[in-house]
């Protein structure tokens, strides 16, 4: 999209005149969308990409399924906390950073980002996005962070950062490759780590996510997830870490050092979804969450 | 080498050579819609502001356009920080 369109788009304030023909009350005929479903759609819509039906009705059944009435979740509820939802569809960043929980708002990218089919990638060189300030997140110790890894790693100096703030207040997971794996919540005194990194590091994209729960009072501890297998990791130390509105990135390190952030490292990774909700507390409801995601990935040809 | 020369295959190769002045020009602005400059340090010595040929090529604000003439240079990666190996560092 060029400059001047984004312009012209972006100062529309009817956004109704973008809305898809799908509904019997707008005259489409079919069946209704999910109305969450319905207002990315039209973001998406409004910003200048158009909504294949395959993809429509893959994002209607993704929504459908985060509130728990979806094909593949009856049972789960992910959408009431949700904080951030990235489906990363488009072909430029005013589209892929629709955030799909609150349509009206977007995330930015800075650096060399590349936008396609498969979602919003680095370029290991200066690319990264504002994934979510800690702040946003209404229960420090019940929440999950998960992603969607589009691209197999061909490389195993490559690292995939996925919401990393240090030094000073923090949330976030990482993974080390290739001869370290590592999640994290807060900052080091959350890091979850691998026995004498023993765990092999996974090469392979695929669904990653970690989930925070309770307090350190209470035996808080938080949950790895690679692909499906979980590592738990007790929490060393108490904190609170959601009072700050620093944004956390994705696909890069925000360092803070001498009395500043600076973003060092980044991932020449590929995202192609990311959700923070409430925690998901078994594993059980990690399988019921990733057959969502997964799904959701094949019917936009994402799957790895 | 000006962007013209360069494939896409070989973007993450080169990168666009700033002064110090066009880098302060370029931090918090657009290049395209949601899209923000990064100038970067690379790994020379001493270092050069850089930014990457992807924020050149897909530059369409108008006020930015003079990033497509910028001196093409091969990418040198600073070096990285050593991983963090302990509770207490960080």
């Amino acid at each position: 999209m060029s400059w001047a369109k984004y312009k012209r788009l972006s100062s529309s304030k009817d956004l109704s005149i973008f809305r898809r023909g799908t509904t019997a009350s707008d005259g489409g005929g079919g069946a209704a969308n999910d109305p969450d479903a319905q207002a990315y759609i039209d973001a998406l819509d409004a910003a200048g990409y158009t909504v294949s039906g395959a993809e429509e009705t893959a994002i209607n059944n993704h929504f459908l399924d985060l509130k728990g009435t979806g094909p593949n979740n009856s049972t789960y509820d992910w959408w009431t906390g949700c904080v951030r939802l990235l489906p990363f569809i488009g072909t430029n960043a005013a589209q892929q950073g629709i955030e799909g929980q609150n349509p009206a708002s977007a995330i930015n990218f800075y650096g060399g980002m590349t936008f396609s089919s498969i979602g919003a990638e680095g370029n290991g060189t200066n690319a990264y996005f504002d994934f979510f300030a800690p702040n946003e997140i209404p229960d420090n110790y019940n929440n999950s962070l998960w992603v969607y890894e589009t691209k197999n790693l061909n490389d195993n100096n490559q690292i995939l950062y996925l919401g990393e703030l240090e030094g000073n207040v923090g949330y976030g997971i990482r993974f080390w490759f290739p001869d370290k794996l590592e999640g994290r919540h807060g900052y080091a005194n959350y890091a979850f780590r691998t026995p004498d990194n023993t765990l092999v590091p996974p090469t392979t994209g695929g669904f990653y996510g970690t989930t925070r729960h309770q307090t350190c009072e209470e035996g808080g501890f938080f949950d790895l997830y690679l692909r499906g297998a979980k590592y738990t990791a007790n929490l060393s130390s108490c904190g609170n870490f959601t009072n700050t509105a620093d944004q956390v990135p994705g696909l890069a390190r925000r360092v803070y050092s001498f009395g500043s952030y600076a973003y060092s490292q980044f991932s020449p990774c590929a995202i192609g979804y990311a959700l923070i909700t409430t925690g998901v507390s078994t594993t059980t409801e990690e399988a019921a969450l990733r057959a969502c995601v997964e799904a959701f990935m094949t019917a936009l040809n994402r799957e790895v | 080498m000006n962007l013209t020369e360069l494939k896409a295959s070989e973007y993450d190769k080169f990168v666009g050579l700033l002064t110090p002045i066009q880098k302060d020009q370029l931090v918090g602005r657009q290049y395209a819609p949601n899209s923000y400059f990064n100038p970067v340090l690379d790994g020379n010595e001493p270092p050069n502001w850089i930014i990457s040929v992807e924020e050149i090529a897909n530059c369409v604000n108008p006020h930015y356009e003079w990033v497509k003439a910028l001196p093409i240079i091969p990418w040198v990666a600073p070096a990285p920080p050593e991983p963090i190996d302990t509770d207490a560092t960080n």
